[in-house]
């Protein structure tokens, strides 16, 4: 009896344990699928888009490639963060970008297939990290190569956004709102723009 | 010991209490901008409300950005004229605490012609940070980070 009583009571302890430390922040999933609303340039031809994911902690297997971040617990204490879908987050983003170019009015391929223009974002680094506040780290480079493989515009950004903590819905949406500002930060640059929109006549 | 002890004890409750009244007073912003500063003035702006708003914030916003100086309408998406050069969205997130507060505002601006981003401004606050301010503070520090003073 006494044992099963302290057993219960260290089942009481390890659970309050549990939801003291990580309360919120277990489990928690961000939608990068949708992350893109519109982009700044538009065309009609076929246009390859691939995404490359070569975070150096996925490359090494310390992280699964699903893996966006982290969500820290009351005492500063880290939860992984992953995609929604459960797909690794490359293809994620390589769905919001296909689905905002062919809302643009090209017509989106896979990477691999032939194509006169391909797209390419190559993420170097892409997390959040989420307390009272939101750190989203990133360094993305993105390429527009001809049908030969020759490369025609290149752009680059690479920082980190600070903006506000809250609950799981917040920052999921924080979280693609800063993709897509990012990305089209990135398409926005004018060798970028012209190499897309002369590709796809 | 047992003095040591209970003066030990009362100092660390007093620090976890500073603690949680400074966790209770959290606020904070962000926000950025793409467009360059010569066009900030120069394009007409939309704000467009979006259907579960009830407080009718869109018409805050435009006045707060008519306060600015920018050339602004607010309305439903149906309602847009043709003219305008920018949409400005919001994402707005109350809480209940004895009262309803607007914990967290997110403005977001988007070219008109193709919907894409163009900046955001954001203002999140805690119960005890929004007391005493009104949906205008908090519309006005998110603008503030949208639009800072030298764009």
């Amino acid at each position: 009896m006494n044992k099963f009583l302290d057993r219960t009571r260290g089942f009481a302890v390890l659970a309050t344990l549990v939801l003291t430390l990580g309360g919120c922040a277990v489990g928690n999933r961000y939608d990068y699928g949708s992350a893109i609303s519109g982009l700044p340039v538009s065309g009609s031809g076929k246009l390859a888009v691939d995404v490359i994911d070569a975070r150096p902690y996925v490359l090494s297997g310390d992280k699964k490639p699903d893996f966006v971040g982290l969500q820290r617990g009351g005492f500063g204490n880290p939860f992984d963060v992953r995609t929604a879908s459960g797909q690794p987050l490359a293809v994620e983003m390589r769905d919001a970008i296909g689905k905002a170019l062919q809302q643009q009015g090209f017509a989106v391929v896979g990477g691999a297939e032939a194509a006169p223009r391909k797209l390419e974002l190559r993420v170097f680094e892409w997390k959040t990290d989420v307390m009272m506040k939101m750190k989203t780290l990133y360094d993305l480079q993105l390429s527009v190569f001809d049908a030969s493989g020759a490369l025609l515009a290149q752009s680059k950004t690479k920082g980190e956004d600070v903006g506000s903590g809250g609950f799981e819905s917040g920052n999921a949406t924080n979280a693609a709102r800063t993709f897509e500002l990012r990305f089209t930060e990135l398409v926005r640059d004018e060798a970028v723009r012209n190499a897309l929109t002369t590709a796809a006549q | 010991m047992k003095k040591e002890s209970f003066v030990s004890g009362l100092r660390r409750s007093s620090l976890g209490f500073l603690a949680i009244l400074l966790v209770g007073c959290v606020g904070n912003t962000s926000g950025q901008l793409a467009l360059p500063k010569e066009q900030v003035q120069t394009g007409g702006y939309f704000v467009q409300r979006h259907d579960k708003d009830t407080r009718d914030l869109a018409s805050t916003i435009a006045k707060s950005m008519q306060a600015r100086g920018l050339n602004v309408t607010a309305g439903t998406a149906a309602e847009r004229p043709a003219e305008a050069a920018y949409v400005v969205t919001y994402v707005d997130k109350w809480m209940w605490d004895m009262r309803m507060y607007l914990y967290d505002l997110r403005i977001e601006l988007r070219d008109a012609r193709d919907q894409s981003i163009l900046g955001y401004g954001q203002s999140m606050q805690s119960s005890l940070k929004a007391m005493g301010q009104t949906h205008e503070d908090v519309i006005n520090r998110a603008l503030d980070q949208l639009f800072p003073p030298d764009k």
